[in-house]
Formats: structure tokens, C-alpha cells, sequence
């Protein structure tokens, strides 16, 4: 070392040597720093989620069972009430001439009748019975010709991998998810079309939702489920939530039609 | 030269403003090796290599301030480092003409290195009140400025004693040690990839996956 034999040259040496180390030093605590904001920020996030999540849950499981409260009081009580109502009807005729009589009766039937499909289909619509018998692919399937049937647009359902059914509250929150998005292409985006493909591989299920009318992309979709009147997409990435799952909203590339995507993780 | 080229490489990453200015200060140090070669070997003319050396200063400075003014966030250190650069310039043009101009001095130079530590240690002040989740070694940034930062404070004693007799090996070998640090540092700057959290969490949807596509007769258009 005999070039630090100066004064000058020590102080040089020893000067740079400090400046070098001091840089070092503030770099370093500088990287801690923010290494330990961000573990305080993942754990804020973490319990902010949980909080979030067992909120959804106990909000979204008591919304199903008053669903199910509402379908069984509906169907078990109702009904018969209307049919019972029907017989005492047929007793208090008697009294009428017979062509007067026939023409009540046959009215009173209708209109009954009526009653009794208009609270079954009420009930079918609060618990799809589909759903719970069969599962998710014949209640959207179901769900797709009865659209199809209404000769509003053509609309069709095909499920290409479902051998693993989804437990059961998993079906009910995505035929709901399906249900929401489906209302919403029927109301804003005045398609002639709309497709749903099913497919999954090792660890997710996807479902596609194609359809060729006015749709929205993702940064719609984010900024629109932030507003407090996007209720329905408020609803559809809380259930997404509960499923763990995500969503992609896009155009296709010849911008003809409008894709949405989800993917399930199979538990 | 080594950042020259691993911008020219990553030229894909070089999208942001900041990127594009670090992009011209890797070409300004490729053309400074180059012309105080030639004025070493070539021309030999003490005059003019002082000139390219307090020219490199004042352009190394003025694009140093302008890649910090697009990397800082906070408007009040943006301004104070907008309006540093003239009075820089001035006052480094004002010491080279009323100072002997065949005797090097390094006011310039030390006055650089103070101020650009300086704006970095705002830089690591931004960095610590923020509340991004992006860790820093994941940024360019980060280690341009990490580059910079033992650049300037390894030279720093350098530039301050470079008159005061000190040995010419010790200046040599350290200055050819930050240099060569700064460069390395500087190259590998590049080789960082920030990961977005917003486009990390969208949905990729994954290759194998087959979905039916539309069927032409069955669209409206």
C-alpha cells in the first residue's frame, strides 16, 4: 500500500472507501424499509380479505336460505291452498243453471291453474329445482333453451369436460354468476347470439360467454363494479370472490363479438 | 460501452420517458470514452481533453436531473431539480472561463456529485413514504439510481482531492473502480422485470383450454 503513504491520498482512500459505505448503508435500509411495509401491507390485505371473505359468505349463505325458505313456503303451502280452493268452488256451484256453471268452473280451472304455474315457476326461479336434481349443466343448459324457445335471439349452452361436478354451493353461486350475466346481455347488448362453452383442464374449470351484441371489456368491468349503482357486477365479482375464482371481459379480435370468461378453481 | 449495448439489447424495455433519457446517457458516455480516446491518443491536446471533460460533466448532469425529474413523483423535488440545471450550467461555464483553462479543476464536478446525491437521497425519500407493493430490486430504476448513487459517492473524495497531490495509481484504481462498478451496476439495471399486481391478477387464460368459437351463421353480422 505504499501509495497511501501521504496524508492526502489516506484521506482520499479512506473518504471514498466511507462515501462508498455510507451509500451501501442507505441503500440497504432503504430495501429493509421496504420489504417490511410491504409484509405489513400483504398482512393488512390478508386479514382485510378474510374479514371480507367471511362477510360475503354469511351475507351470501342467509340470501340462499331465504331463498329456499321463500321456494319451500311457496311450493308446499300455496300451492295446495290453490287447489283445495278450486274444489270448494266446484261445491258452491250447484246452485247455478248448467251452462253458467260449466263456464265458471272452466274459468275458476284457468285461472287456478294459472296461479298454481305462476307460483311454480316463482319457486323454480328463487331455487332452480334443475340445479339442485341435476346439477349445473342441465340447469344451464335449461336456461339457454328456454332462451333459445322465447325466439328472442339463439342461444345455446355446451359443456365439453364436466365429469367432476363443482359441490353444490359452488354450482348454485356460478349458475347465479351465469344467470346475472345473461340478464345483462339481454337487457343492454341487443345481440342476436349468445354461446356458452364449458372446458377444464387439471386445476380450473372455464365457462365462456360469447355473444355478438354491445358489450364492455375489463377496464368497464372494474370501474363499473366500483360504482355504487353497478349492483348486479358488484354481485357477480363478490360471488367470483367466494369462488376464488376471475373473470376476463374482451372483444374479440375482429371485434365482432364480446367474450366473457371465468375460470373456477376445482376444490 | 457495456450499457450502450444492453440498451440496444433491451431496447423493448426502454418505454417510459426516464428509460429513454438513461437510453441517451448510455449513448453520452459511449461518445465521451470515444472522444477523450481520440483526444488522448490522437489529438494530445491537454486544452481540449479538459474541454470534453467539463462538457461531459455538464451534459452527464443535465441528463442525470432530467432521468430524475421522470423517475420522482413528488412535484416540489421535481422542481428543485428542473431548476438546478441552468444555474449548474452557468456556474460550471463561469468556473471554466474565469479559471485557468490549461489547469483542470473539478469544482464542477464536485458540486455535480453533491447536488445528484442529493436528489437521490429524495429519490429514496419518495421511495420510503410510498405505499407500492412492487419490490425495488424488481425496478430499473431502482438500480440505475443504485449505479449512480456509489458512482458519485465513490467519486466524490475523488473529484475533491484530484488537485491536492494525492498518488495517481490510488485516483486510477479508484476511479476505475466505481466506474467499472457504475457500469456493471447500470448494465444490470436492465435485467430487471417489474411485475404488475393489476395485470399479475387478470386472467390468462391458458393455451390448452378450447372453447367453441362463434359460428359465423349464427351471428348477426
Amino acid at each position: 500500500m505504499y501509495f497511501l503513504q501521504s496524508d492526502v491520498s489516506k484521506l482520499m482512500f479512506i473518504g471514498s472507501i466511507g462515501m462508498i459505505t455510507l451509500a451501501i448503508g442507505i441503500i440497504v435500509f432503504v430495501i429493509m424499509h421496504q420489504r417490511k411495509v410491504i409484509r405489513y401491507h400483504i398482512q393488512m390485505k390478508t386479514l382485510e380479505a378474510e374479514k371480507q371473505q367471511l362477510l360475503l359468505n354469511a351475507s351470501i349463505k342467509f340470501q340462499e336460505e331465504e331463498r329456499q325458505r321463500i321456494a319451500a313456503d311457496l311450493h308446499d303451502d300455496a300451492g295446495p291452498l290453490l287447489a283445495t280452493a278450486r274444489l270448494y268452488l266446484n261445491e258452491n256451484l250447484v246452485n247455478l243453471d248448467k251452462p253458467a256453471q260449466l263456464q265458471n268452473i272452466f274459468s275458476a280451472k284457468q285461472i287456478i291453474d294459472d296461479a298454481i304455474l305462476l307460483i311454480r315457476n316463482i319457486s323454480h326461479s328463487l331455487m332452480p329445482p334443475t340445479l339442485k336434481n341435476f346439477g349445473l349443466e342441465t340447469a344451464t343448459t335449461d336456461l339457454f333453451q328456454k332462451i333459445s324457445a322465447s325466439g328472442s335471439m339463439n342461444a345455446s349452452a355446451r359443456f365439453h369436460d364436466y365429469r367432476l361436478r363443482l359441490h353444490s354451493e359452488q354450482e348454485l353461486l356460478l349458475f347465479r354468476i351465469i344467470q346475472e350475466l345473461i340478464n345483462n346481455i339481454l337487457k343492454h347488448s341487443n345481440s342476436g347470439f349468445i354461446h356458452l362453452t364449458q372446458n377444464a383442464n387439471a386445476n380450473f374449470m372455464y365457462i365462456r360467454i360469447h355473444h355478438d351484441g354491445k358489450g364492455i371489456v375489463q377496464a368497464e368491468f372494474d370501474k363499473l363494479s366500483q360504482m355504487s349503482q353497478g349492483l348486479g357486477l358488484k354481485n357477480i365479482a363478490s360471488r367470483l370472490r367466494l369462488l376464488k375464482g376471475r373473470i376476463l371481459f374482451e372483444i374479440d379480435a375482429s371485434h365482432t363479438y364480446y367474450k366473457i370468461t371465468m375460470e373456477i378453481p376445482k376444490v | 460501452m457495456i450499457p450502450l449495448i444492453f440498451c440496444i439489447y433491451f431496447r423493448k424495455k426502454l418505454n417510459t420517458k426516464a428509460l429513454k433519457v438513461f437510453f441517451i446517457y448510455a449513448v453520452i458516455l459511449f461518445l465521451f470514452v470515444g472522444i477523450n480516446f481520440l483526444a488522448l491518443k490522437v489529438i494530445k491536446d491537454q486544452l481540449i481533453i479538459f474541454l470534453v471533460l467539463r462538457l461531459f460533466n455538464i451534459f452527464e448532469y443535465s441528463i442525470i436531473a432530467i432521468f430524475l425529474y421522470h423517475v420522482l413523483k413528488l412535484p416540489l423535488f421535481k422542481k428543485i431539480i428542473l431548476f438546478s440545471i441552468i444555474p449548474f450550467i452557468i456556474y460550471a461555464v463561469i468556473d471554466y472561463l474565469y479559471n485557468n483553462p490549461a489547469q483542470f479543476n473539478n469544482h464542477s464536478n464536485i458540486v455535480a456529485a453533491l447536488l445528484i446525491i442529493i436528489f437521490i437521497v429524495f429519490f429514496f425519500y419518495e421511495k420510503m413514504n410510498s405505499e407500492e407493493m412492487t419490490p425495488l430490486h424488481q425496478s430499473i430504476y431502482f438500480w440505475i439510481i443504485v449505479a449512480l448513487m456509489l458512482y458519485f459517492s465513490g467519486s466524490f473524495f475523488f473529484f475533491l482531492f484530484s488537485n491536492a497531490g494525492v498518488d495517481r495509481n490510488l485516483m486510477a484504481i479508484v476511479y476505475c473502480l466505481v466506474v467499472l462498478l457504475k457500469d456493471i451496476l447500470l448494465s444490470v439495471s436492465l435485467l430487471a422485470s417489474e411485475t404488475d399486481e393489476y395485470k399479475s391478477n387478470i386472467l390468462q387464460i391458458p393455451t390448452d383450454i378450447n372453447f367453441d368459437e362463434p359460428n359465423q351463421s349464427t351471428a348477426k353480422n
